[in-house]
């Protein structure tokens, strides 16, 4: 397996959908190519990073109040 | 599609207010959450919401129960968002290629990646890196980043995302990949400069 094989790869990997007989491959290749390494390790890092810095908005409960009354009126409306 | 899935299918058809009642409580969050990461802004957010809920009602009877009615309804919601955001949008997309690994003829890597994952490790993500990833996770073209969002960020099955977006699992995955790798690269641009200046 060269470097590109192995870059094509990671996500399976990452994931645990890798088949056994790439994975054996691909193992073997990270031993001796410390590159493909740091790739791998900077490739799973940046899936929690983002999760990370994409923060959630917690809207409050009395503007969804003003959302769930102003969207029962309307279907209030259509059904009428 | 399970059962209670087809009761609430039902309930909306019939335009029953319970239905919708207990619709709304299930589902406001997720798709607030969902559009918000999508267009970054509040206000929008919470107006596409209600016109999801709007549309999610109105098209209720040509639901045909062929993917889960959760997939459904994200579909739209993804939809709905993408629509306000490109009447919105005013920046040309990229181009991924560019951005993605380069390999000599051989299939080695031009350029030797560095390992900066340890760098950040257990660190608190502060605001000038927690914008940058932001700035990042925008420049992806659309297909890239709805699949990223909804995969990683969300952590919705691969099958699922397929289902939502009516791709094929070896698509959303070839997407998905090629998301991961344009933002790695970014972060990677990000902590080399870091380490410039230090």
């Amino acid at each position: 397996m060269v470097c590109k094989e192995c870059i094509d790869t990671l996500g399976d990997y990452l994931d645990g959908s890798l088949r056994e007989d790439l994975k054996l491959e691909l193992d073997e290749h990270f031993k001796d190519c410390p590159p493909c390494v740091a790739f791998f390790n900077t490739y799973k890092k940046t899936t929690r990073l983002c999760k990370d810095a994409l923060t959630e908005v917690s809207v409050p409960e009395e503007v969804w109040a003003g959302i769930r009354s102003h969207l029962f009126e309307k279907i209030r409306l259509q059904i009428s | 599609m399970n059962n209670d899935d087809q009761q609430l299918v039902e309930g909306l058809k019939k335009k029953d207010i319970n239905a919708f009642e207990y619709f709304f409580n299930e589902y406001h969050k997720k798709i607030f959450g969902l559009i918000y990461k999508l267009t970054k802004n509040e206000t929008d957010a919470q107006d596409l919401t209600q016109e999801v809920f709007l549309k999610v009602l109105e098209k209720v009877n040509t639901f045909e129960g062929r993917s889960a009615f959760s997939s459904w309804v994200y579909r739209i919601a993804v939809n709905t968002a993408f629509m306000r955001l490109r009447t919105k949008r005013n920046q040309p997309q990229l181009s991924l290629d560019s951005l993605l690994p380069q390999f000599h003829e051989s299939g080695y890597q031009k350029q030797m990646a560095k390992d900066w994952s340890r760098e950040v490790e257990g660190a608190i993500l502060n605001e000038e890196f927690k914008e940058t990833i932001n700035a990042a996770i925008d420049k992806l073209p659309e297909k890239e980043k709805i699949v990223f969002i909804l995969r990683d960020v969300e952590e919705i099955s691969t099958e699922k995302v397929g289902d939502i977006l009516g791709l094929s699992v070896p698509a959303v995955k070839s997407r998905l990949h090629r998301a991961r790798l344009f933002l790695r690269k970014r972060l990677s641009k990000y902590f080399e400069k870091l380490q410039e200046v230090g």
